[in-house]
């Protein structure tokens, strides 16, 4: 009990508590676009792609992120549907605008079948030259 | 205090820090926006964006509009609570050292760091949204959010074709 007099071991144990929390929350079934840009020593591990990268200096890499498969209401498992269109807009070392068009499951899909049509095409910048 | 805004954070989900933290929240067209400033140390809680920073780090959260927990808008110091359900995007920005234990990555930056993550949404949702974020104008923030639960007028998304799900 004496430990937890101690402000700076009370923040410790605080602290490994929420990495703790974190770790065992994490989860790999969500869609996400990311864009990053580093400069300097930079280590990291994607619990996504289960994938590792350190490097020093600069770099700047975009990821789009889509779950393989995800989990039906019967216990199943199906291909994820998502259908999107992104802007980037990056200057020097930050990003200055993103602008994404999403839509995923059944909406994804309906609005597939029906891009030639203008009505399901103006929601998505990029397929409204067709 | 900053033992007690810990405690708040594990239970309820936010930033804190034992440096300066200054937040704003913005309502924005379709959106709740919170961006943070820290200042010293910063410790954030929140699934898509836990872990720790020293030095400055400038973040921002994106809400819909249409959620149970709002956060309060304007300026908040030292502490701000943060809505339950998960931003459908986050902005950081890092000078220092900063350490991630989100859902989405574990890491350690030793320099500067600029990462977005845009469109976080569960891989079971069927929804359409669209949004425009700028970093550096969160107020000019656009969302338009439309779970398949929740359709929202004008969006009308054609559903004349039958899918399997």
């Amino acid at each position: 009990m004496l430990a937890y007099r101690n402000p700076r071991r009370r923040l410790g144990v605080a602290l490994a508590v929420t990495l703790a929390l974190q770790l065992a929350a994490c989860t790999q079934d969500r869609l996400y676009v990311s864009s990053t840009t580093v400069l300097g020593l930079d280590a990291s591990v994607n619990t996504a792609r289960t994938a590792g990268r350190v490097q020093l200096g600069y770099d700047r890499y975009f990821v789009t992120w889509v779950p393989q498969t995800v989990e039906q209401t019967d216990g199943g498992r199906e291909v994820m549907s998502a259908l999107n269109c992104t802007e980037i807009i990056v200057s020097g070392l930050a990003l200055k605008k993103f602008d994404e068009s999403l839509a995923t499951g059944i909406a994804a899909t309906n609005f597939a079948k029906q891009l030639k049509e203008e009505s399901a095409a103006k929601y998505f910048d990029c397929f409204t030259d067709r | 205090m900053l033992g007690m805004a810990t405690s708040l954070c594990l239970v309820s989900g936010c930033s804190t820090g034992s440096g300066l933290l200054i937040a704003d929240v913005y309502r924005t067209e379709g959106a709740y926006v919170v961006t943070m400033e820290g200042f010293g140390v910063t410790m954030r809680t929140v699934a898509e964006d836990a872990g720790l920073t020293l030095g400055y780090d400038r973040r921002s959260y994106v809400y819909p509009q249409r959620i149970n927990d709002p956060p309060e808008d304007g300026r908040h110091y030292f502490f701000v609570t943060l809505p339950k359900r998960a931003p459908v995007a986050v902005s950081t920005r890092a000078v220092g050292i900063d350490l991630r234990a989100s859902s989405v990555e574990f890491g350690l930056t030793l320099g500067y760091r600029d990462t977005s993550l845009i469109a976080l949404v569960p891989a079971t949702e069927s929804l359409y949204m669209r949004l425009r974020f700028l970093p550096d104008d969160v107020s000019a923030t656009r969302l338009t959010y439309c779970p398949e639960e929740e359709p929202c007028w004008p969006i009308e998304i054609p559903d004349d074709v039958s899918a399997s799900r």
